[in-house]
């Protein structure tokens, strides 16, 4: 059997405990993801649609590295409202 | 960024000649600028921007017409960018490794005992552990193990999707529904989720 390290071991514990129910796939992020990035770049308050993909994000590490890395590329290109 | 508005993008990009080519060259400008952003320190800068970009605008070109303005124009072309790029980061990141080297010899997984002398110490926290290893033994299919562990090494629900013949939204279930069920599991057995976040914290 495999074994799992100390920090595998930690970050299995934060998914277990951090786990909510996530309304949405990955593929439902992707299509509101450009007006949550820009909700988030203006420091607008979420909408309800919005908190889904917040919540989405939260739960999913994979969509959550595409979106970090979006917003470094909207940075970069000087978003303004 | 681009003061253009969004309608006069797509119509730019949707006429001919030199108004067209002049708004591809723009867009181009824009997206490379933030793909070298989004390239940078990630994956093992692998991937050039350079790469990326043409791939990213051909798909941006042909996905016009589905554009719904939820977004600035820049900012939808600039989520199809990075998802390209970042896709291919992460196929290239992962292609020399095989699911067998993700997996090693298991089907199963069972938490070591004691990594460390700081773990599995404590009475409270050795009863987590052993609560663990039953729910992932119990209450987890063969495939949730296989994506919880993959997971767990580092590798993308995209690219195991990719590598076991599944997509993305399924894997991503699959991880998820393997969490709700160990949460519950804990649950069920008395654990809060705070207490043994602060165990293992």
């Amino acid at each position: 059997m495999t074994t799992l390290n100390k920090e595998q071991i930690q970050t299995l514990v934060g998914l277990i405990v951090t786990t909510e129910s996530d309304q949405i796939t990955c593929d439902d992020c992707f299509g509101q993801i450009g007006e949550f990035a820009e909700h988030a770049l203006n420091g607008r308050e979420l909408s309800d649609g919005m908190k889904i993909i917040q919540q989405h994000l939260q739960q999913c590490p994979c969509c959550k590295g595409e979106y970090e890395a979006l917003i470094e590329a909207l940075r970069e290109v000087e978003f303004q409202a | 960024m681009s003061t253009v508005n969004h309608d006069q993008w797509v119509e730019r990009l949707k006429s001919d000649g030199n108004i067209r080519d002049e708004a591809i060259q723009e867009l181009r400008d824009i997206l490379l600028r933030g793909l070298t952003a989004t390239c940078r320190n990630r994956y093992g800068n692998k991937v050039s921007p350079e790469d990326v970009v043409q791939d990213a605008l051909l798909k941006v070109l042909d996905k016009i017409d589905t554009f719904e303005g939820r977004s600035k124009f820049t900012t939808w072309a600039m989520t199809i960018a990075v998802r390209i790029a970042i896709s291919e980061m992460r196929r290239k990141h992962f292609q020399d490794i095989s699911m067998n080297d993700m997996l090693s010899d298991s089907m199963r997984f069972e938490p070591e005992a004691a990594p460390d002398p700081t773990f599995g110490q404590d009475e409270h926290k050795a009863g987590v552990m052993a609560k663990l290893r039953e729910l992932i033994e119990i209450s987890l299919t063969d495939k949730q193990r296989d994506a919880v562990h993959s997971l767990l090494n580092g590798m993308p629900v995209e690219v195991f999707a990719e590598k076991t013949g599944s997509n993305r939204n399924a894997v991503y279930k699959l991880v998820h529904d393997a969490r709700v069920k160990l949460k519950q599991g804990f649950e069920q057995a008395g654990y809060e989720a705070e207490d043994i976040n602060t165990l293992f914290a």
